[in-house]
């Protein structure tokens, strides 16, 4: 049996910052990765021909800047877009606003009053986002009693937060906890505008914008932005596969050793202890600390095994919400689609189908009883594909699809082509040559994206990033601070605080916690 | 303009619960009290009204648990004729024709829950546990003024530092536990123990009565919490009728308040309040009468005190703004009927206890939510939600022998149709869509009505004075909870104005009967007053 100090388990980003990290500490790592590449969720696929691009996340909001930062990534040549990626509310009724970059700094298209309200508004946002800011680059309070840093951190960060005065501090009390419609009903009346920002509060979140805490989600998306890079995003084109190759660079080159398509059949446990891993192929490796980035369901349910856990444990788990509610459809185009005003799409733009506050209630309303949006709201990323692939000149159109359910009442089998189209027939309304363009298309659901990439459920966030699964309650409150009742064993996945997009924090914070335990 | 009578210390607008509880506490201070109510009856929301020949009709709030037994004792209310009678079960009617019942005796409901599904029976116990102990984590904070978050103040800090000893008694998995349960949607919650649609359904009931939630909404488990931090007979989260309907509790609260040498008004509507200088001086009624009193505590919700019975002009504008974004919701609805015998439903023999408590035909969760996604929407709910009573199986005094009366709570029902106002024809198909489904479970069930009364938000409103109708004066949500109910930095009964009070459902810690904002607010206005608040005993404490 071949042993190591560290075994990490899935090569997605999260495990390829801990290996990295862990390896630069003088460990020998080694990176088990059940598919054939590493990028877990965000690796490269080939589409169509010879074209290759991340086949599901493929626009980079929030990286971490602390991530870039602490594994050295800049000296990869990591994209940055020029410019910061505007957004374009497609409406096809009404005109449409146009929301500028670093979340709406500027808005084209809505009245002047309403743009100092929407001014205000913001302010709120980003004054409050500070708080997950600041709580995601630290361990969470967990059931671990030394963890007074993370205690101390929590308190001052409640001062700091009441420093920014009276009002703003009774605000942000006040606001935490309600739902996005409420907040921009109060202040906004562009329907447009209120349904942008409530896609954005909800996207990748089992909640419609009237749903109690859904502001929480807009305030984690901007505490992301604000620990990423907010200027200069990371591109769009290619941006996420050298953000990722930057990360597989430095793992290999801090001397981590990967075996891909291992994939690992079950812990090798010894009266609460890890000892090793075993593979579906039966090679078995040996070493002292564990961490896994993949779900928390895989991670306790399938490979440590329910013999091997508290009841209590066990239960918190089985009881995560995980499963996915976004899908994601990619389409090549010939050409760069026009406008019915004959103008030219822009690929430094970010295009939203989200007309209203309602259309976004309505298709989540579907959502709760496993039927399919009757008018899916999506966001859309037009990117040229480069000379290196023979669709040289072709345009690859990346959507995300909110509320798509995991499982549908009615089977997914004919159901696949009704969602796709109405998404298509929905740009054509507004491009009206988009659908002669296209030369290949391909949807993956949920369900899909639950078999392909080893996630339990299929979820993007690994399960749900809701008010009482954040800090310390993510993903269960007795393994929030990364280590788990089986010594050895660790988390690290997206399923761990603070989780999320393609954040790197969870990673970063799991090695940062080994690094402790052993000091 | 006239100035009528003698001078009071504190004038109490609107007889509801908490305002005669208020009312009763300051005069037992020895103040000299006036309450003034609009209507003809007493009560607001908590009456019994005789609306068909012989029988009563609790016709607004319908039963009782959460009325604080500190404020019974306190105020002698048994003494009064108040006598709170536990309730025997309830059941859920199932659209397959079966039924869930439920018993007070653990055992019995246990063992009709086993039909249902074995493994939920056995979850039963571990869900009773955990929500008890949140009960009792919340009990003693209902009868505390909440401290206000950001101040400095000695009584704000030390109030901040019991609350954190309190959270501190908890382990730091309990303190988990409470932050999930204060958070969650009740579907989220009763999934992590129950697998049964129809058992899962008949627990939600509690997490959306009177919010303009749907069980899926995050927050919805605290609701249910709200529910079920009452007691009857030191049973808590048990429910009770007032015997004589809920009118008993205003009259006991009435006679209380009249025995310590209160003055009582009725038929006099506040106009306005009267502020000079930024001071309160009295109140003027819709008649032109004025009413002196140096202190003024109103009982109604946040936005009518302070958008109609005060001129804007004293407030800050800032606050108005707050005022105005405060979510008083109209989502409810109430159907009375008089019966003129017993309605049979199939299954279930006449003198099946189950048929004494609330009775539901609501059989899963995804139902409810649809009746919620109607009310989003702006109608009435086309399958609602029913909790429905008949008090007289337990109470023969409410109605002649043989004769019953029925109470229905439906939810949902929107403050205006489609963005219009009611109309005729609306109420009556919202009517005709409550009585519909009670007859799809019960057979013949529309010859036996005598008599029947729909209230809709806008009858509420009108009569009762509740904006929109919200039986809560403000939705339950936590952005409307504690320290930032009804306006963050006004959370402690008082106003910008000198001398203005609230002691109404919109103050910490909200509606349902039971009294706690009305003492709450009195202990308030000792303090300002510099006179003993002895006679107002503390919360026992639970833990």
């Amino acid at each position: 049996m071949k042993s190591y100090d560290v075994i990490v388990i899935g090569a997605g980003h999260n495990g390829l910052i801990v290996a990295s990290k862990l390896a630069a500490s003088g460990r020998r790592v080694l990176l088990l990765e059940a598919s054939d590449t590493y990028g877990g969720m965000a690796r490269s696929e080939v589409l169509f021909k010879d074209f290759q691009a991340p086949e599901l996340a493929s626009n980079a909001v929030g990286i971490s800047k602390d991530v870039v930062q602490n594994l050295g990534l800049n000296k990869y040549q990591l994209l940055f877009n020029e410019d910061g990626l505007k957004t374009m509310g497609l409406n096809i009724e009404n005109e449409s606003v146009i929301f500028g970059s670093n979340f709406g700094e500027t808005i084209e298209g809505i009245r002047e009053d309403e743009f100092k309200r929407w001014k205000e508004l913001r302010e709120k946002f980003f004054n409050q986002s500070y708080l997950f800011q600041r709580l995601a680059s630290q361990i969470p309070v967990g059931s671990n009693h030394k963890a007074f840093g993370s205690k101390a951190n929590l308190f001052l960060t409640a001062a700091k937060l009441r420093l920014q005065g009276k009002e703003q501090f009774r605000e942000l009390l006040r606001m935490i906890t309600m739902c996005i419609a409420d907040l921009v009903e109060e202040e906004l009346e562009t329907s447009s505008l209120k349904g942008l920002i409530s896609f954005d509060s909800t996207l990748g979140i089992k909640l419609g914008p009237r749903s109690p805490t859904s502001y929480l989600g807009l305030l984690y998306k901007l505490s992301q932005m604000k620990a990423s890079y907010q200027e200069k995003s990371l591109s769009i084109h290619g941006g996420v596969t050298s953000f990722i190759n930057a990360l597989f660079k430095s793992a290999e080159e801090n001397g981590v050793d990967f075996v891909f398509e291992g994939k690992v059949s079950s812990l090798i446990i010894s009266d609460s202890v890890a000892t090793g891993v075993k593979l579906e192929n039966g090679v078995e490796y040996s070493a002292k600390t564990i961490v896994s980035s993949i779900s928390p369901v895989n991670t306790f349910l399938d490979l440590v095994g329910t013999q091997n856990l508290e009841t209590d444990l066990t239960r918190r788990i089985r009881a995560l919400r995980c499963s996915g509610n976004t899908s994601k459809l990619n389409i090549i185009l010939e050409d760069i689609p026009k406008l019915d005003n004959a103008q030219n799409l822009d690929t430094n733009h970010r295009y939203v189908y989200a007309p209203s506050l309602e259309s976004v209630e309505s298709n989540f309303n579907a959502l709760k009883y496993n039927e399919l949006p009757p008018d899916p709201n999506f966001e859309m990323y037009f990117s040229t594909i480069s000379s290196e692939s023979s669709l040289n000149g072709a345009v690859m159109a990346s959507i995300c699809i909110q509320n798509t359910p995991y499982s549908l009442k009615s089977d997914w089998k004919n159901s696949k082509e009704v969602l796709m189209n109405k998404v298509i027939s929905t740009i054509q309304k507004w491009a009206p040559e988009f659908k002669k363009g296209i030369l290949f298309k391909s949807l993956l659901l949920p369900h899909e994206t639950e078999r392909k990439y080893f996630v339990a459920g299929g979820h993007w966030h690994h399960s749900e990033l809701q008010i009482d699964s954040l800090y310390s309650l993510r993903p269960a409150f007795d393994v929030s601070d990364y280590s788990t009742p089986i010594d050895g064993l660790f988390i690290c996945g997206a399923g761990t605080h603070p989780g999320g997009n393609l954040f790197g924090l969870s990673g970063l914070n799991a090695a940062k916690k080994i690094l402790q335990e052993s000091s | 303009m006239q100035t009528v009578g003698k001078n009071f210390d504190v004038i109490v607008i609107g007889s509801g619960h908490n305002g005669l509880v208020n009312a009763c506490y300051l005069q037992k201070a020895g103040l000299n009290v006036l309450v003034l109510e609009k209507n003809d009856w007493i009560g607001g929301a908590a009456v019994s009204r005789e609306l068909h020949p012989g029988i009563l009709y609790s016709n607004c709030s319908y039963v009782c648990s959460l009325f604080r037994p500190e404020i019974m004792r306190d105020l002698e209310l048994p003494k009064h004729g108040l006598q709170i009678v536990a309730i025997e079960g309830g059941t859920v009617f199932t659209r397959d024709g079966d039924y869930l019942a439920s018993f007070r005796n653990h055992h019995a409901k246990k063992r009709e829950l086993e039909r249902f599904s074995v493994k939920d029976s056995e979850s039963y116990s571990r869900y009773s546990r955990d929500i008890l102990k949140q009960c009792r984590f919340i009990q003693p904070l209902l009868m505390r003024t909440a401290p206000d978050p950001t101040s400095f103040k000695f009584r704000d800090l030390s109030e901040m530092l019991y609350l954190l000893r309190k959270v501190n008694d908890l382990t730091a998995s309990e303190l988990a536990d409470t932050v999930r349960f204060w958070t969650m949607s009740i579907s989220d919650f009763l999934d992590e123990y129950f697998e049964n649609d129809v058992i899962k359904a008949s627990l939600a009931v509690s997490g959306i009565i009177g919010t303009a939630l749907g069980p899926m909404s995050p927050g919805t488990a605290y609701v249910l919490l709200h529910h079920y931090m009452g007691e009857v007979d030191g049973s808590i989260g048990a429910w009770g009728y007032a015997r004589g309907g809920m009118g008993a509790i205003s009259k006991a609260l009435t006679s209380s308040f009249k025995a310590m040498g209160g003055t009582l008004l009725n038929n006099s509507e506040v106009d306005k309040v009267d502020i000079r200088g930024a001071r309160v001086k009295g109140v003027i009624l819709k008649n032109g009468d004025e009413y002196l009193a140096k202190n003024v505590v109103s009982n109604a919700d946040v936005k009518r005190t302070f958008l109609k019975l005060t001129d804007p002009e004293h407030l800050p504008p800032n606050f108005i703004k707050k005022v105005n974004n405060f979510k008083i919701r109209g989502s409810s609805g109430k159907v009375n009927i008089a019966l003129d015998s017993m309605p049979k439903f199939s299954g279930v023999s006449e003198n099946n206890p189950c048929l004494k408590g609330d009775i539901h035909f609501t059989d899963s969760i995804e139902r409810m939510e649809r009746a919620y996604d109607d009310w989003k929407m702006g109608t009435w709910s086309r399958d609602p939600f029913l909790d429905m009573m008949i008090p007289t199986l337990t109470d023969p005094t409410m109605a002649p022998p043989g004769k019953h009366f029925m109470s229905c709570f439906v939810q949902y029902c929107p403050p205006k149709v489609g963005g219009k106002n009611w109309t005729k024809e609306n109420k009556d198909a919202f009517g005709e869509t409550v009585i519909q489904q009670i007859a799809d479970y019960s057979p013949g069930f529309k010859d036996k009505i005598l008599h029947m009364e729909v209230r809709t938000p806008k009858e509420l409103e009108e009569e009762v004075g509740l904006t929109e109708g919200n039986i809560f004066q403000g939705e339950l949500t936590f952005d409307q909870l504690l320290f930032n109910r009804p306006i963050p930095g006004y959370a402690q009964y008082r106003s910008p104005i000198k001398g203005l009070y609230m002691c109404g459902s919109s103050t910490h810690p909200g509606g349902g009967v039971m009294g706690a904002p009305g003492r709450n607010a009195a202990v308030e206005i000792l303090k300002d007053l510099n006179l003993p608040d002895t006679d107002i005993r503390d919360a026992y404490e639970v833990l």
